[in-house]
């Protein structure tokens, strides 16, 4: 994880101080989450699930400000994950987020995703409970993240995925 | 070693570093802030306080305890949901995510349904974090705490 910094520009030092909070320090004690890595403005962070563990590649530009948007990451490859890792669905909400024909998987479909609601704006009033809060923290997505990979719906990549890091 | 923790009045989760041989009465001291002296002591998943012996204990046998610190020794929850109420009290150191299984079992919603819905503050679009304690959702000396049981939209179109 990168230190803090004088040089760090505002919201790179309000994600610092997110990571550091006891909201996301709960998290990761909890075993749903760990930072991995901090390259301003992306970070990546690994999302326990039922079965092995998922990496997360955040681009945070205008953190909090603006919502983060987020893609399955190979962490060793440093590259997209490929879409045989990619966590199956048995037919419900895992097929709806994580979908290799949105944005070419660039981003997940989900109202808290900076790029997918910029394109939902039906959303805001459809779903208000789901937005990005504007004061909020990284845990609002990964909660989404892990209670879609630790429900009934998921189902284990046709290739096996990560193993859990924690 | 850290220490999670919610109060009452907070809608927070604070930590603290503690030491292995701290006294609970010496913790109450550095979180009770405006709360005051009348403070109560709950542990995560556990209904009755936490005494000075237990803290010990907790202590030597948890990585990263979860407390509660509240001046009552119980929350009034109710969960709405098709025009039915189940209602307990709670100790206010239970989770939403703990209170949304009670629920789902007295409301005799099976697991596939269960999945499907949230719960959803009365009233209001919130819908608090799983690990978010009872007792930080009350208000005043209002103890009480009303969700719906509400459908988790999906992402489609």
């Amino acid at each position: 994880m990168s230190a803090p910094s004088e040089f760090q520009t505002p919201d790179a030092r309000a994600f610092s101080a997110d990571v550091g909070g006891a909201l996301f320090r709960l998290g990761e004690a909890d075993g749903k989450w760990q930072l991995r890595k901090i390259a301003w403005p992306y970070a990546l962070i690994d999302v326990v699930a039922v079965s092995g563990s998922f990496t997360f590649r955040f681009e945070l530009s205008q953190f909090p400000v603006q919502p983060p948007t987020a893609q399955l990451w190979d962490p060793e490859a440093d590259a997209p994950l490929p879409q045989q890792h990619w966590p199956q669905s048995r037919g419900g909400r895992i097929r709806d987020v994580f979908r290799p024909d949105w944005q070419q998987g660039t981003a997940l479909y989900l109202a808290c995703d900076r790029v997918t609601i910029q394109t939902h704006p039906g959303w805001s009033t459809q779903m208000p409970a789901r937005l990005w809060r504007n004061d909020g923290s990284i845990v609002q997505y990964l909660e989404e993240l892990h209670v879609l990979l630790n429900s009934p719906d998921f189902s284990p990549p046709l290739v096996a995925a990560t193993p859990a890091c924690m | 070693m850290t220490l999670f923790y919610q109060k009452e009045g907070s809608r927070q989760v604070h930590n603290v570093d503690v030491a292995h041989n701290e006294k609970l009465a010496e913790l109450m001291a550095r979180v009770a802030g405006e709360l005051g002296e009348a403070l109560l002591v709950f542990e995560e998943g556990c209904d009755g306080e936490l005494t000075e012996e237990a803290f010990v204990v907790v202590l030597r046998e948890k990585r990263h305890p979860k407390l509660h610190f509240h001046r009552q020794r119980a929350v009034h929850a109710e969960v709405h949901f098709n025009g039915r109420v189940v209602s307990r009290h709670a100790s206010p150191a239970m989770t939403v995510d703990a209170l949304k299984k009670w629920a789902d079992r007295e409301l005799g919603i099976d697991p596939a349904h269960a999945a499907e819905h949230v719960l959803q503050l009365s009233g209001t679009s919130e819908r608090p974090a799983g690990s978010t304690h009872l007792g930080t959702l009350s208000h005043g000396h209002d103890h009480r705490v009303s969700f719906d049981l509400v459908p988790n939209e999906r992402f489609q179109g």
